[in-house]
């Protein structure tokens, strides 16, 4: 083995490595595990195409916002092509720049479209927005809704996501929930990840998924919207509800049975009195 | 020194990753820098795994009683998988671990109720001694947690000024993982954490060095019980919560969006009149 094939093997032993790590980093901390990921490695920059490739992923696994001038989007695996991403309601093609969540270029281009699924799709939008506003983090949250099909076989596609970013305070969050309906079935995926890293290290990561009947009735597009933005209000709320359950019962159902806070006694453990007493036992 | 910065970048990424994942997560990057694994392996804490004697007696395995590849059991003070050439405390330090892990075993019957402890005792060069005290505690499908687990990890530094006085330096970190399979109101549900603190006490040994043992015994244990009291509470009452924290300042329930507008409304307000 010559020494240009040693060096092939051994990068994509790095490459393994590098992406096994930045798809477990919780988002908003991906470009600092890269820069660490550099030094470990070293000879290799965040530019580097294996880095590149692992920061896309991430974003594109949470939902990344990119952000310009005076539009947005969100990028994920469904838009995602070769080089850019696909806006489909503006009919563009996106460049983004993943290190610092921009877009760089935009161009024109002719998609496949429908006039009552667009019509749809836009009060779908709209019914988002007005959810997103109501409950969701203002910083950094967005939404897509995209289509394949046409009006007798149509799947709909739509994104959720809100993050909490406070790299000073060391903590984030992330809620991510993807979407997708047929005229008769809704189903859904939801990610909550949060993590806080003051000191210590604690990491939270939950996932649910939904399937609900709906009735999808396109000559109504702003009621079906309505209907629809409901209904996934309605069961993230109701997952909302059972986290504050769950965190009200825990130290009771977890903490105390892994650790009581004190003896059964009420008071500490009386080292004096035991040390001679299990000590004596010993020698027996 | 490259190796203290490499190693540095490997403690910054793992301190994001899931800490259960620690074994996982420190041999991916370990593979990155095949000449500093050792030394990477014994900067981190993860969560203790428990081996087993011929007789079937468990005792916790940790960098701390390991010899290669092989562990010492606490109550045989053999290694197991057999080793020749292997480190052992010396005879008045097994005769103190001895004591040690039968009092030990009691504290953790008081405050664990279940679990499995091992003190492991060694030499130091300087002339002092260091001790760790282990606990590993499971707690499996009970109210709905399908399995949770606990693992602390005391290290204790011991020196002497070579007249009366003793310093005790202890280093406690708690490895815990929450883990809910499947709920039918939150679906998959685990946090994982881990924190640690470090204190240091000195004291006047007893007149004449009289049950000196005994006095190792009860001040190493009294520093235990406090950093693992604190920490306990710290996890509960801080760090899990935070994690609840974050969610809901990322989604607000129903309605509580509007009402914290509302609210910054009026205390602009107030500024505004009276400030």
């Amino acid at each position: 083995m010559n020494q240009g094939e040693e060096e092939v093997t051994e990068l994509q032993q790095y490459e393994k490595v590098v992406k096994y790590i930045v798809k477990n980093t919780p988002f908003g901390q991906a470009n600092l595990v890269i820069k660490d990921l550099c030094k470990i490695i070293g000879n290799i920059n965040p530019q580097h195409p294996i880095m590149l490739q692992a920061l896309r992923d991430h974003n594109e696994e949470h939902l990344a916002l990119i952000k310009g001038q005076n539009t947005q989007i969100l990028t994920s695996v469904l838009n995602s092509q070769e080089d850019f991403y696909v806006d489909q309601k503006n009919n563009e093609t996106i460049q983004v720049d993943h290190e610092k969540l921009e877009i760089i270029s935009r161009s024109q281009v002719e998609l496949p479209s429908d006039p009552e699924l667009n019509t749809l799709r836009d009060a779908l939008e709209q019914q988002l927005n007005l959810y997103l506003s109501q409950q969701f983090n203002d910083k950094v949250c967005g939404a897509y809704v995209m289509y394949q099909g046409d009006v007798s076989d149509f799947t709909f596609y739509l994104g959720i996501t809100a993050k909490t970013i406070n790299l000073p305070n060391f903590f984030c969050g992330s809620w991510i929930s993807t979407w997708e309906f047929t005229k008769t079935q809704l189903k859904g995926d939801l990610r909550v990840q949060a993590h806080y890293y003051e000191d210590g290290n604690v990491q939270l990561k939950n996932v649910n998924t939904f399937s609900e009947g709906i009735n999808v009735d396109l000559s109504a597009a702003s009621e079906s919207a309505k209907q629809i933005v409901h209904t996934i209000s309605k069961l993230e709320n109701k997952h909302q509800s059972g986290m504050d359950n769950l965190y009200n019962s825990m130290p009771d159902i977890f903490f105390k049975a892994m650790r009581r806070p004190l003896p059964i006694t009420g008071t500490k453990m009386n080292w004096n009195e035991n040390v001679h007493k299990l000590v004596a036992n010993l020698k027996q | 020194m490259e190796s203290k910065e490499k190693i540095l970048s490997c403690l910054n990424i793992l301190k994001r990753l899931p800490p259960t994942q620690m074994q996982k997560n420190a041999a991916a990057l370990a593979s990155l820098i095949p000449d500093y694994a050792e030394e990477l392996y014994q900067k981190i804490d993860k969560p203790l795994d428990i081996g087993q004697d011929e007789k079937g007696n468990q005792f916790i395995q940790s960098e701390f009683n390991r010899d290669g590849d092989s562990f010492r059991s606490h109550v045989t003070n053999q290694y197991y998988p057999p080793i020749d050439d292997a480190v052992y405390p010396s005879e008045a330090l097994r005769k103190l671990e001895i004591k040690a892990n039968a009092v030990f075993d009691e504290y953790k019957r008081l405050y664990y109720e279940g679990g499995l402890s091992s003190c492991y005792f060694w030499d130091k060069e300087d002339g002092g001694f260091a001790t760790a005290w282990l606990i590993r505690k499971n707690v499996e499908k009970s109210k709905g947690i399908e399995d949770g687990s606990w693992s602390s990890i005391n290290v204790i530094d011991i020196k002497t000024d070579g007249k009366s006085k003793w310093t005790y330096k202890i280093t406690t970190s708690v490895v815990l993982e929450m883990n809910i399979v499947q709920n039918q109101d939150v679906g998959k549900f685990n946090i994982t954490g881990t924190l640690t603190k470090q204190k240091e006490e000195s004291y006047e040994a007893p007149a004449g060095n009289k049950d000196l043992e005994l006095f190792h015994i009860m001040k190493i244990g009294t520093l235990v019980e406090d950093v693992e009291s604190y920490l306990r509470s710290q996890l509960d009452s801080v760090y899990f919560g935070k994690t609840k924290d974050i969610v809901f300042q990322t989604r607000f329930i129903e309605g509580e969006k509007n009402f914290i507008k509302q609210r910054q409304g009026l205390a602009g307000e107030f500024k505004q009149k009276y400030g």
